[in-house]
């Protein structure tokens, strides 16, 4: 069994920066789906992608996340946005949660949440389009249906990516996440 | 004199590049260039395989002497006495770390055991990888029989390396095994760059570590420098006042 911890947050919190660090620092990581299926959709001529097919696009995130979360090996692993983040893109976009989601068991699904406060400047890359008004309302819904399954979201606050990856792992190492 | 054949790993706050550049011609103070001028040397090798098949082949050699004569070349060291109590400090800190960890793993098991919220088997496997993770460090990790092995003895290693500045030290005790020669083999500095007592010929300075430090470190070359002391504070407060011997002289181009 793995012990996931999730990192997570609104769009342009520096999540994937921060992942790639504690990749470095000889940990287990599970990219984000997300990301990777836009990458992939974005070179289909009618790919789905979240501003063209919501709910569809949700429903592969669930199944790849599922997917690259099974594949990881070792014992502590940082998943690059949990499962419960589509549920905050769900409610977010007023769509009907896809079914996949109701069978995982969310609320024992990780062993803490790690939620990233917003970096001075929010970029908007190509697989990235949520605008910068709609970015801090992600990040309160996120962090609202962590706390609704029972997570206690840990903040973390804008350091540099060492300096940050260091305070998650202080964190743990203190049973702070919990 | 032993050939020292330089690994990537022996680096620890310098890249490939600025040490290569600080063999060759860039002065530590400004990170400029001094003029060189390159000679070669063609000579022949004998070479032979496991099949007793021997011949010879002919090989280049290029110098890299500097030409400019406004810089100082130096070297630096420390003596046995201050490199005994560097090891009686790295000594003191392993003991105190292992504590540390032995201590701390049994207060983080009591409050993962309160804290965490879950199946008592995925509790369980949850503190035992926490724990893991926690004590990684000061963990065994050779197999049973070799030598031991702990990952925090190899951090320590890097730390009291830089402490001594041994990247910089290779610059002139290394010779690395292409047939690429600098001279001269020594750390170069401007005279205008030099920030310590002009000398008009060979000497050994004595300078506090510290001294030594602020003046040398500044080149921002040495960025990395810092990373693993944030890890173990302290370490460079207990050094600051350890002498540093420096060995200096104005350079003279010798044209052949």
């Amino acid at each position: 069994m793995m012990v996931k911890y999730v990192i997570t947050g609104g769009p342009g919190t520096g999540k994937t920066t921060l992942i790639h660090e504690l990749q470095q620092q000889r940990y287990a990581i599970v990219p984000e789906a997300a990301r990777q299926i836009i990458q992939e959709e974005q070179q289909k001529k009618e790919g789905i992608l979240p501003w063209t097919n919501l709910y569809e696009f949700q429903r592969k995130v669930v199944e790849r996340q599922l997917d690259l979360e099974e594949k990881v090996g070792s014992e502590i692993c940082f998943v690059d946005r949990g499962i419960v983040d589509n549920l905050a893109y769900c409610r977010m976009g007023k769509i009907e949660v896809p079914q996949d989601f109701q069978k995982i068991d969310l609320k024992n699904r990780y062993v803490g949440v790690f939620l990233l406060d917003f970096l001075p400047k929010y970029e908007i890359d190509l697989q990235r389009k949520e605008d910068a008004l709609v970015a801090p309302r992600l990040h309160d819904m996120i962090k609202f249906v962590y706390i609704e399954l029972g997570y206690g979201p840990t903040p973390v606050p804008v350091l540099e990516p060492k300096e940050r990856a260091r305070y998650v792992i202080e964190r743990i190492q203190r049973g702070d996440t919990l | 004199m032993k050939e020292v054949v330089l690994q990537l790993s022996q680096l620890h706050f310098l890249s490939y590049k600025d040490f290569i550049d600080f063999q060759k011609d860039v002065c530590i103070g400004c990170n400029g260039h001094f003029n060189t001028r390159k000679e070669y040397k063609h000579y022949n090798i004998s070479k032979s395989d496991c099949t007793g098949d021997c011949w010879t082949e002919e090989v280049t050699e290029t110098t890299h002497s500097v030409t400019d004569t406004d810089f100082y070349r130096f070297t630096f060291g420390f003596s046995q006495e201050y490199q005994r109590q560097l090891r009686d400090i790295k000594q003191r800190l392993r003991e105190r770390i292992f504590e540390e960890r032995n201590n701390g793993a049994v207060s983080l098991r009591e409050k993962l055991e309160q804290k965490l919220h879950l199946e008592p088997q995925q509790k369980k496997v949850a503190i035992e990888a926490i724990l893991k993770d926690y004590l990684h460090d000061t963990t065994n990790l050779s197999h049973q029989g070799a030598r031991e092995m702990y990952p925090l003895d190899h951090k320590l290693d890097v730390v009291f390396h830089n402490v001594l500045l041994g990247d910089l030290q290779l610059v002139w005790k290394n010779h690395n095994h292409t047939r690429e020669r600098y001279e001269p083999q020594a750390i170069k500095s401007h005279t205008r760059c030099w920030s310590f007592q002009d000398v008009e010929a060979e000497a050994i300075l004595e300078l506090p570590y510290l001294e030594f430090y602020n003046s040398i470190m500044k080149n921002t070359r040495f960025a990395g420098y810092h990373t693993l002391f944030e890890e173990f504070p302290g370490v460079l407060e207990e050094v600051q006042q350890m002498p540093v011997q420096i060995e200096v002289k104005p350079y003279v181009y010798n044209r052949r």
